[in-house]
């Protein structure tokens, strides 16, 4: 995910409320596990969207 | 007229530990009790399996092995804010949203839709989207059969969670549905008198005479049956009455014998209700301590309890948790093995409106100091500072063997997703 600016340990904000679009990063649920996917790569058959990321906060220390 | 809507959450606690652990999606699970004593929620796959409400956890262990069903420790923490998420976004959906319980609210949808049908599809899709949650909605033109309706949603899989009753040919067909023992506001043990006069269903209730009912069943009984006949009686105005009394009670873990570990206990207890009045802004003129050794144990049995008045009434955990200790140190005799304590704050009054005595000076520095507490909790999470006594001996905390992490309140426990 380091193309779309999110590292390892980062803490990301996960908004519900929104609708995923074309270039949306998102949490996605595939084999029962929360995980991290470029919303246009996803195959909606075996993932249900959970949220889509917002953004992410990053600790500098 | 009125249109109600009843958002019910569906098998809510269990829900809430899917939202962040989609691994229980589709298998059966319960949750337990604080202390892990019975459940207190199933899963709709748990109860096909026959787990019983309030069933206690050893009486059930061989199906839980037999099905595999997860079981988890109550998550209060979780649960709470969930709660709070829910009914967040049912507030900005209709211009008056009364919360019930835990997981149910009652929305004035009077006005603002042509089509509740369309209307309660909505708030189904969108609290699921916003929260993770699944709801069912009852609409009706009373309070009473908006349960009614609610609980046909939850039940029928026709419905797609929504059951609508307004104005409706289906009315009679959702009451002869209902067990009278069902209906919002009828008891058990007066449904089994019903069922023995052979009134079983709401159908059957509503066609009772009116004087018959009010004789067996009072004006509230009355009332309750007035709505099943689409008279809106209760309305959103009626203001529940605030609570009495505020009860705060634990089994312990393993068993207490000394002194010093139940003060521990009891601090905590009474530092929790008096929290619990205070942001209810009431106060209280009397604790009750109480303290239980196990009665289904063959050892010495003692089960006493003490009042403390407390003047002037406060809600001040300084002043409570002092009152609740005395107490204590008046029952405690050596040589029992206590298995629960509890304080219990009586006659509560609105902070506003307590009985002043002549000599009473509100004390502003101790008013300070509580104040200064309860913003620290807040911020840094329950029960960061205390006073002296509360919470520090291991032992009487609840075994709380399976909980899941509180995913919505500590940073550190903040759900980790996959790449």
């Amino acid at each position: 995910m380091e193309d779309h600016g999110i590292y390892k340990d980062d803490t990301l904000i996960v908004d519900r409320s929104l609708n995923p679009e074309k270039n949306s990063t998102v949490i996605v649920v595939i084999d029962g596990e929360l995980t991290i996917r470029d919303f246009s790569t996803i195959d909606s058959e075996d993932a249900t969207v959970w949220g889509v990321v917002r953004g992410s906060i990053r600790d500098l220390l | 007229m009125t249109i109600y809507a009843l958002v019910d959450c569906n098998n809510f606690y269990v829900s809430c530990e899917r939202v962040f652990n989609p691994r229980l999606e589709g298998l059966p699970v319960i949750i337990l009790s604080s202390n892990d004593g019975c459940a207190i929620a199933r899963s709709n796959e748990a109860k096909e399996f026959g787990v019983k409400m309030a069933q206690p956890l050893y009486q059930f262990t061989d199906i839980l092995k037999k099905h595999g069903i997860q079981v988890l420790s109550g998550n209060f923490y979780l649960y709470t804010d969930m709660s709070n998420r829910v009914m967040q976004v049912l507030a900005d959906m209709a211009p008056v949203a009364q919360q019930y319980s835990v997981d149910e609210c009652f929305l004035d949808l009077t006005g603002i839709t042509d089509d509740p049908d369309e209307f309660g599809q909505t708030v189904c899709a969108k609290v699921k989207q916003w929260t993770g949650i699944p709801v069912g909605v009852g609409i009706a033109e009373t309070k009473t059969l908006a349960k009614v309706a609610n609980r046909i949603a939850k039940t029928s899989e026709k419905s797609r969670g929504v059951v609508n009753l307004v104005g409706s040919q289906w009315r009679s067909k959702a009451l002869e549905m209902t067990e009278v023992g069902d209906v919002w506001g009828i008891g058990k043990q007066f449904a089994k008198k019903l069922n023995r006069n052979g009134v079983k269903t709401a159908l059957d209730l509503i066609s009772q005479p009116d004087g018959w009912i009010r004789k067996e069943m009072g004006v509230c009984g009355l009332r309750t049956v007035r709505e099943l006949r689409n008279e809106d009686c209760i309305g959103f105005e009626s203001i529940p009455k605030p609570k009495q009394t505020t009860l705060v009670s634990r089994s312990f873990g393993k068993t207490i014998t000394e002194l010093d570990d139940l003060i521990n206990a009891v601090s905590v207890f009474a530092t929790t209700a008096a929290l619990d009045i205070r942001k209810a802004n009431l106060v209280s003129s009397t604790i009750s301590v109480f303290i239980e050794t196990n009665r289904f144990s063959s050892g010495s049995q003692y089960a006493p309890s003490q009042a403390v008045e407390l003047s002037p009434a406060t809600n001040n955990t300084k002043h409570i948790v002092g009152a609740a200790i005395q107490g204590l140190k008046e029952i405690y005799r050596e040589g029992f093995n206590f298995k629960k304590a509890g304080v219990m704050l009586l006659d509560l009054v609105d902070a506003d409106h307590a009985p002043q005595s002549l000599f009473d000076q509100r004390n502003t520095k101790d008013d300070k100091l509580i104040e200064a507490f309860d913003q620290i909790n807040r911020q840094q999470g329950p029960g960061a500072i205390n006073f002296g006594t509360a919470g520090q001996a291991s032992g009487w905390h609840s075994t709380s063997a399976h909980k899941s992490p509180r995913y919505t309140t500590e940073w550190d426990a903040i759900p980790a997703v996959k790449t």
